[in-house]
């Protein structure tokens, strides 16, 4: 049994990696401060229901996050030749499947008590002697759920390019859209203030059916990624470009005839099989070897890549 | 074809007027089926539950009871009529659900098992451990409030008072 090497992160990302393990800790903190506060006042309302299990959804990428941070460069064993980059990946798979369930149980349950015509009924609660409407309570809850998730969302997005982790990519951009389903609710508070019963339902529907296309997304994503689907950049806007660099890489070799390439993402690393076609068969065992450590060197996430020797592919189609 | 300079101004102009009313209250939330505009000056619909020493229906006449006088107080200072509808406690929660009732007294408590399905004002008195709540129809959000700040000012007056 030969199991990969160490990974360690190149000292260039290990600021980013401190930077968003920080963040990760921040947001969890943060958001169960959202959680208590919204628990505090919880009182039947579809929108503060739905608000609670949209803060559940974005505490699942920080927890599967920082869940993984001790395995990330935990060394490959005998049992695990492969290492534990996957953890992140499972991890994250496990609670976006509970999240698109709850998702859609609230979607039901929200669509429910529309056609029920359920009222909600928001009583007062006394703030310094003064008896006021709960529902104004709701709404500098309903700020400070939103406010500080974007500011929290933008500060992720550049860690989470920086260390090409998708977990945290798709935390970023669930914080970052947080003021949509922020000011859905306060619009749903404010309706019901007017004296519309059903902008309650309304609004809680709006937030489930966001919280099913987030949910969904990042189920999307997880089982992309656990199929070994060819790897696409962070953001999901396109084919990573780094396995035809190496297929370029390879056929530079004066040696090299033909180069084929297919890696897989494991968490942030790429691991994977290049197949040349030597011209002819001389010193291949140092020449492989050393296109070996020169591909290596190209990019930090790639954290191995066998090579294997293929007699002069004939045929020129395929060769990224 | 560009905007007016001052279209994204208008926003920012919105806040200040909008937090005033928030800040005030300004009538708001009102009652989807506006109970409280129609018991001003006009009918409180009552449901009395027979329960003494809370409502006791036993005169055969109007109910009577410690909730009832508290009932004819707050429709005093409505300017309202009291109509009450005398009945078993499923009966009459049934008819508050349905908005046919504003009210429902009768020595109900705050554990009660309509929780959920009716709105409950804040304890006006105790029943043993109990708070004891008066249920209102469910949704009128103004109307809740009303009685909750009425509840709230009378307890305090109550408290300083001979």
């Amino acid at each position: 049994m030969k199991p990969l090497a160490d990974f360690e992160f190149p000292s260039d990302r290990r600021g980013f990696l401190r930077r968003a393990v920080r963040l990760e800790a921040i947001t969890i903190a943060y958001l169960l401060s959202v959680l208590v506060l919204f628990g505090l006042v919880y009182d039947g309302t579809q929108i503060i229901k739905a608000e609670l299990v949209e803060v559940g959804l974005s505490l699942t990428a920080p927890i599967a996050f920082l869940v993984a941070q001790p395995f990330r460069e935990r060394s490959p064993s005998v049992q695990f030749p492969y290492g534990f980059h996957r953890v992140v990946s499972i991890a994250f798979l496990v609670a976006s499947v509970g999240l698109v369930a709850l998702g859609a149980f609230l979607f039901l349950d929200s669509g429910l008590s529309l056609i029920q015509v359920h009222r909600p009924t928001i009583g007062s609660i006394e703030v310094f002697g003064r008896v006021i409407w709960r529902g104004w309570l709701f709404l500098p809850i309903l700020v400070w759920s939103v406010v500080p998730a974007v500011f929290l969302g933008r500060a992720k997005a550049e860690p989470s390019r920086r260390l090409h982790d998708k977990v945290l990519y798709a935390d970023a951009e669930m914080n970052r859209a947080d003021w949509k389903t922020g000011l859905t609710a306060i619009l749903g508070i404010l309706g019901i203030a007017l004296g519309f019963w059903w902008a309650d339902s309304l609004a809680a529907l709006l937030i489930s059916f966001n919280i099913l296309l987030d949910g969904g997304k990042n189920l999307r994503a997880c089982v992309f990624d656990l199929m070994d689907r060819v790897p696409h950049r962070v953001d999901d806007a396109a084919v990573e470009a780094l396995p035809a660099r190496i297929a370029t890489e390879l056929k530079k070799l004066d040696w090299v005839r033909d180069a084929r390439v297919r890696l897989r993402e494991a968490g942030h690393v790429f691991l994977g099989e290049a197949f040349v076609a030597p011209v002819h068969h001389r010193d291949l065992m140092p020449r492989v070897a050393e296109a070996r450590d020169r591909l290596l060197r190209l990019d930090w996430r790639l954290h191995e890549v066998v090579i294997q020797l293929e007699e002069g592919a004939t045929d020129e189609a395929g060769s990224s | 074809m560009t905007l007016p300079p001052d279209a994204s101004r208008l926003r920012v102009w919105l806040i200040p007027p909008l937090a005033v009313l928030l800040a005030t209250g300004c009538g708001l939330p009102l009652d989807p089926k506006g109970t409280l505009k129609r018991a001003r000056d006009g009918t409180m619909r009552v449901g009395a539950v027979h329960h003494p020493p809370w409502v006791d229906v036993r005169g055969g006449g109007e109910p009577e009871g410690t909730e009832v006088a508290l009932v004819r107080r707050l429709a005093d200072e409505l300017g309202a009529r009291v109509e009450w509808t005398v009945g078993g406690e499923t009966a009459l929660m049934h008819r508050l659900e349905r908005h046919e009732l504003d009210l429902v007294v009768g020595g109900i408590t705050e554990d009660t098992a309509w929780r959920g399905t009716i709105g409950m004002s804040r304890p006006h008195d105790r029943d043993g451990d109990q708070p004891v709540i008066l249920a209102i129809a469910p949704g009128e959000n103004g109307w809740l409030l009303h009685l909750d700040r009425w509840i709230a000012r009378r307890g305090a007056s109550r408290e300083d008072g001979p």
